[in-house]
């Protein structure tokens, strides 16, 4: 097992005095919380943090594991012959997975925290709730689509060894969703242990990107490309929506970036549907025959437009 | 088929975060949450508060704060949330747009 050296963690040395160890720790600790940091590792680092800390700032923790530490060199670690670890109380939080290897090897699995009432080990307590993110195209948001789901439970066997069950669901997804909604499927998440009722879990929705739409919340948005002369004379179209194609006029006339509301067919369900929003892109031809050639230059002559009208006012 | 339970009471908030009845109340003097009803024995939270209400827990004791620190916190790590939201989603306007342009 490898050593942990919970001061290098902290980044202080060994005689920090318990401000300095504080401190450090609140540093690390905003700058990794899990809900705050968008670094990658943020929740391995943030654990390794709160470990070191919960060893550090208790005076007695911390004179076990500075004994500890002369003993070890920095490569594997291994208890001394007949350690017993003590019976501390610890709070491993609730994040996934808990303290490390090493630390449960020093201070002993038993009597995990009962602080704040996050109590691990009690002979009756709630399954755990479970949070799953779901994701979903947005054709299914609409339709209130049956999905199966995989995932696993912690849970005890008869010996009380603590095990991952695995379990799968039919959940019908509710017709409407939105993303970033949470569905509640109560007393689905991790048994209760004695007569607790189970836990709930929560399946969040996340929407799977799509090649053409842009979501805001139960608004669309998709980019129509439009021929210059469709721009100018206007003209009829077709255009996909989620439950299929609908005719559009665009209006003669219309400027390029210009936006259009088809009401009712974006995302959600009955007078809380959302609406698509058309943006019009005017795209040139790529390369012009002599015949269309001619009828552009037909056109700058018979035309008095001037685009840049703005700058030879101030210029 | 399971059931979708929409709604939470009080009494089902603090088995299913663990958390004091005082606490949650606490959580929602300061405006963290806002559940339905008038009275604590009224209250109806969403499932999406339960989960707004844990992140407040954790960070009120992961950073050591006080609640009114938490719920600014919360606002703010909402509004930078929003704000990336929104970012993701011009950017992808965004790239719409240029490979029209790319392509045409």
């Amino acid at each position: 097992m490898e050593f942990k050296d919970y001061y290098q963690v902290l980044g202080v040395d060994s005689g920090a005095d318990s401000k300095a160890i504080k401190a450090a720790y609140r540093r690390l600790a905003r700058k990794y919380h899990p809900d705050v940091s968008a670094e990658d590792n943020a929740e391995h680092q943030f654990k390794e943090v709160s470990e070191a800390y919960e060893v550090l700032k208790d005076k007695d923790k911390r004179a076990e594991y500075d004994m500890l530490r002369q003993h070890g060199d920095a490569g594997t670690f291994e208890p001394p012959p007949g350690w017993q670890p003590g019976g501390f109380q610890s709070d491993p939080g609730d994040f996934q997975g808990g303290f490390s290897d090493f630390f449960e090897q020093v201070f002993g699995q038993s009597g995990h925290s009962s602080g704040q009432g996050y109590s691990q080990r009690q002979f009756v307590h709630r399954g755990e709730d479970i949070e799953l993110v779901m994701a979903i195209f947005l054709e299914d948001s609409l339709k209130g689509e049956s999905q199966t789901i995989s995932y696993e439970v912690p849970s005890f066997d008869g010996q009380g060894h603590l095990v991952r069950q695995k379990r799968s669901l039919k959940v019908k997804i509710p017709a409407g969703v939105i993303e970033g909604e949470r569905i509640r499927l109560k007393g689905q998440g991790a048994p209760g242990i004695g007569d607790a009722p189970d836990g709930d879990l929560y399946l969040q929705i996340k929407f799977a990107p799509h090649p053409m739409y842009v979501v805001e919340g139960s608004s669309l948005t998709v980019t129509v490309p439009v021929a210059p002369w469709e721009a100018a004379l206007g003209c009829k179209m077709q255009v996909p929506t989620l439950d299929g194609a609908v005719t559009v006029t665009v209006p003669a006339g219309s400027q390029n970036g210009k936006r259009m509301r088809v009401k009712g067919k974006g995302l959600g369900k009955g007078d809380q549907r959302g609406d698509l929003y058309l943006v019009l892109r005017v795209v040139m031809p790529g390369s012009a025959s002599e015949k269309e050639q001619a009828l552009w230059r037909q056109l700058s002559e018979e035309s008095n437009f001037s685009p840049r009208e703005n700058w030879e006012k101030t210029g | 088929m399971s059931e979708t339970g929409s709604y939470l009471t009080l009494t089902e908030v603090t088995q299913s975060i663990r958390l004091s009845a005082d606490t949650v109340v606490t959580i929602v003097d300061c405006g963290i949450v806002d559940p339905r009803g008038e009275q604590p024995n009224q209250w109806l939270f969403e499932p999406q508060m339960v989960a707004l209400m844990q992140r407040a827990c954790r960070l009120q004791r992961d950073l050591e704060l006080d609640w009114p620190a938490v719920a600014l916190a919360m606002d703010l790590i909402d509004d930078l949330q929003r704000l990336r939201d929104e970012n993701q989603r011009l950017r992808r306007q965004l790239a719409a747009l240029m490979e029209l342009e790319a392509g045409g």
